[in-house]
Formats: C-alpha cells, structure tokens, sequence
C-alpha cells in the first residue's frame, strides 16, 4: 500500500506524456498547453522533492524524497522534544552523571548546543501559544497545556502563552465567595493542568534567564489586579491539584510555602515537581536553596516508598547545586540524557554514584 | 553523584575547599546539604556516610557543630532496617561521639533514634572490625553504662 503513492505519480506521468504524444499529431498550439502544465507539474515535483530531501519535517515528502533520505541515511523522523540527542548532550549528560564541577558559563554551554534543538523549543512555543489562541475544544487545550511540560522554555523564547493559562486558571474558580475561591468541579482538570502550565513556563523562564537567573520573568501580561492566592485558600484534598496551585502562588509571592509532608503525589506529579524544583535550586544558587526546595527534597528522600529515580536524581542535583556545584539546568536535554543514564545504572543494580 | 556530594560536604566542612563562600557559609551549606543525603537509605549513602563520619571526628570543627554532624553521619550510616551497613571500626571516634552523647542532659529534640541504633550495631559482633572488637570487649561496660537512659525512654537534649 505504501507504494500507491509512487504508482498514481507514475501512471500520472505517464498520461501526461501520451496525451502531450497524441495531441502533438492533431495540433501543436492544444500540446504545447497539455506540455506546459505537464513541465509546471514536474518543476513544483522536483521543488518538493528537493525541499523533502533538504528537511525531514517538510510535510510535502515523496517517494524519491523518502527513497533519497533512505539512501543518504537521513530516514528518522523528527525527534520528540524529550528525546533528542547531540553529541553536545551525551557530552553534559556524561559530565552531569560523573558529577564533574561544571563550571561553563551558561552561554557557552548554549552555543555548545545545537541550533536546530533551540529552534525546536521556539517552534514549540509558537504552536502551543497559537493552538491555545485558536482552539475552542476543551480537549485539544487540554492536550496542549499538557505538552508545555515537554519543552524547556528558555528565557529567550519570548512567544509565552503566559496570559491565556492565567486567564483559563482563573476561570476555573469562583471567586464570589467571601474568604475562599471555590472551585467548579467539572473544571477540576483545567485547572490542574494551566497550573502546572502556569508554573512550568514561569520557573523556567525565570530560572535561565541570562545573567546567571538574576532575571526576571515578562510580566507585561500580568492583569492590574493583584493575584489572589489559590493554593492557599483552597483546599480540597486533592494534594497534585493544591501543589500545583500554590507553585503559581509562589511565583506572585516568595512568602508561600508549600507544605510538602502533607502531601501524598503521583508519581507523575512528583517527578514534575522535582524537575522544576532543580531550576528553582539552580536559579537561588548564589544565595541559598530556598526552604520550600529543601522541604521538597526532604519530603521526596524520606518517603516510606522510595521515589522514582529520576526523582532521586534530581534531589540529588539538587543538593549539589545546595553545595556550590553548577549544573547545567539550562541544558536543553539535560533532563532525558542525565536521567536515561542513571536509570541504566540503577536497572543494572549500581547503586546512585 | 553520592561520591561528588560526600566529597564536597566532607571538603566544606572542613574548611578546605577555596570558594567565593565564606567559612561559615561553605560550613553551613555542608550541614545542610548533609541533612538532607542522609534521609537516603541505600548502601553507598551508608558506606560514605560512615567515611564522612571518620573525617569529621578528625577535622578541627567546633565541637557542636562537629558532634551535630557526627550524628547525622552516623544516622545515615547505620539507618534502621538497611540490611548490609559498614562494619563498625575506629573505637576512638565512635567512642569520643559516644561518651559525648552520654554527658548530653535529658530532654529536647527528639530525634535520637540515632544512639539505640548505634548501641545496637556496636553489639553485634558481625558488624565490628577486629580492632574494634577487641576495645568493645574491654569497654562495653563503661561505655554502655553512661547509656542508662536508653532504658528509662527519657531522651537527652541533643543539639
């Protein structure tokens, strides 16, 4: 079936040619017509081909341009944001599991990048912050909000979605009773999902922001009034969703504190939380690990249930970051190449070194 | 990771690594990183727990801060319940931390599960080295002696 393709362009130029052949013996002006759409015709094939073979992610591949990729070994479709690989990460993936000083000032560790991984973040960005514009079913945002989380929004993106995801978070409760904001329960998922998103893209933003996260988030979206804590206020026993409500509050107000022992999280959630709580611990690095990071930590090492690893791993980032050491959270692969390796260690039985 | 974090603690807190940080800034950092890879229960925490543990005792710290983060060496290195702890050598530090845990008044912090811990690996004999052995069998008495609260539930103000 896969070959049907390659058939209907073949017996298309085929027809072409036969009727160019025979129309040439009735009259030359009628052919010269049929010939020029068929060279216009053969032209646009050639420009698509030549633009398939150029980039994978071209939408218009043909059977010469797949059979030419194939050939060249070129033949992988685009990578997951999560799973892409250089050189330059095994190298920091290598240099993060060794836990070797990493003392490259952030930019060189930027430019050490490839371009093309940045570019894929930056597109991201842009098509999440235009699917959350246009799209009108529940279902599609939801999806979108959940794949925010995929992409390290590095402080040079500047595409942020910031307002939307406040705004649809906001929409989720109601705040016309008098001491608390009440939550629709039908909304429950929306909420939890633009909090992590809220949260996600402000930590990161912040935390890699040139100048060592000395930097500030935009904020040129934030609406005149004051934001009105969630997390604090509401309190429905769903621990994910009230984490992720106060890890919005905290990044209105540095006074929240998240009360971690309390909490019981998925795994899912954990791991989440874990990952941003290292951006948060790298962006505080010259001064102190903030208490609620190290609450975090505490509460994911002592658990009765050990963690996942990555979470592990992540505390243990963490901590070294607590000591002086400086990772790489800017890294744009950093999370899938460190913690794909420390998984190999623990799944072969070594133990975390 | 472990390694490069027990090496860095054991480095701060000794005072030894040249950082933009001051003394007392690396020390603290030390102290609370090691708070924190101590709640980490596995064989390798246990092992370098109990490396750290030595260097503190030999290290030139004040002697509060020294003894706090002796304990909380010696609480990683031998957690309840970890099947395979390192064995137990050097009877100076081990007893230096101990009669200093002895002196220490009833009462205050509560987390002690630290000492009945210790008392408990330092009595079973396949967790001793021979050198240590052979002080326990001279000791124990003394040392086990100063240790009557273990017995009465009363708990001593630790630090």
């Amino acid at each position: 079936m896969e070959s049907a393709p390659l058939m209907i362009q073949g017996s298309l130029a085929l027809l072409a040619a036969a009727i160019s052949r025979y129309l040439w013996e009735l009259d030359h002006m009628v052919s010269w017509v049929v010939i020029g759409f068929t060279i216009f015709g053969c032209i646009a094939y050639m420009t698509m081909m030549v633009v398939s073979v150029y980039s994978f992610d071209c939408p218009f591949q043909t059977p010469f341009s797949l059979l030419i990729h194939y050939i060249i070994g070129t033949n992988h479709p685009r990578q997951p944001v999560n799973h892409r690989e250089s050189d330059a990460d095994i190298l920091l993936g290598d240099l993060a599991v060794a836990a070797v000083p990493i003392n490259l000032h952030r930019h060189v560790i930027h430019s050490s990048l490839p371009l093309s991984q940045r570019k894929g973040y930056k597109h991201d960005a842009r098509c999440i912050s235009r699917m959350l514009a246009l799209s009108t079913d529940m279902g599609a945002t939801h999806l979108t909000m959940d794949f925010v989380q995929e992409i390290v929004w590095d402080a040079e993106i500047k595409t942020l979605p910031l307002e939307w995801i406040y705004k649809k978070l906001i929409s989720c409760f109601d705040f016309t009773h008098p001491h608390t904001p009440v939550l629709n329960p039908a909304l429950r998922d929306a909420a939890y999902l633009s909090a992590k998103a809220f949260a996600h893209i402000q930590i990161q933003q912040l935390c890699t922001a040139q100048g060592g996260g000395a930097g500030t988030a935009d904020e040129s979206w934030r609406p005149d009034k004051p934001h009105k804590c969630l997390g604090s206020l509401w309190s429905g026993g769903d621990h994910e969703l009230e984490s992720a409500l106060l890890m919005v509050d905290r990044t209105f107000r540095h006074d929240v504190m998240i009360p971690w022992d309390k909490y019981r999280l998925k795994p899912d959630h954990h791991h989440w939380v874990s990952h941003l709580f290292v951006y948060r611990a790298w962006h505080d690095r010259r001064g102190w690990v903030p208490d609620d990071v190290s609450d975090f930590v505490k509460y994911s090492l002592n658990l009765e249930n050990p963690p996942r690893k990555p979470i592990i791993a992540d505390c243990l980032c963490i901590i070294n970051i607590m000591l002086g050491e400086q990772f790489h959270v800017d890294d744009l692969t950093r999370r899938d190449k460190r913690l794909d390796r420390l998984i190999l260690f623990y799944d072969s039985g070594t133990d975390v070194s | 990771m472990v390694d490069k974090i027990f090496t860095n603690i054991s480095f701060r807190l000794q005072k030894q690594k040249s950082t933009s940080l001051t003394n007392a800034e690396a020390s603290e950092r030390a102290f609370r990183a090691l708070k924190l890879i101590t709640r980490l229960r596995t064989t390798t925490v246990a092992t370098k727990s109990y490396e750290l543990f030595k260097t503190i005792m030999q290290s030139t710290v004040a002697q509060k801060r020294k003894m706090a983060a002796a304990r909380l060496a010696l609480h990683a290195a031998y957690p309840p319940g970890l099947e395979s702890a390192p064995p137990v050598g050097d009877p100076k530090h081990i007893s230096d931390f101990l009669k200093y845990c002895a002196d220490l008044p009833p009462g205050g912090d509560n987390h002690t599960d630290t000492i009945p811990q210790i008392i408990r690996t330092i009595n079973t004999p396949s967790d001793q080295t021979p050198q240590f052995r052979d002080w326990y069998i001279e000791n124990a008495e003394e040392l086990l002696a100063r240790f009557q609260w273990l017995y009465r539930s009363e708990e001593p103000n630790w630090w």
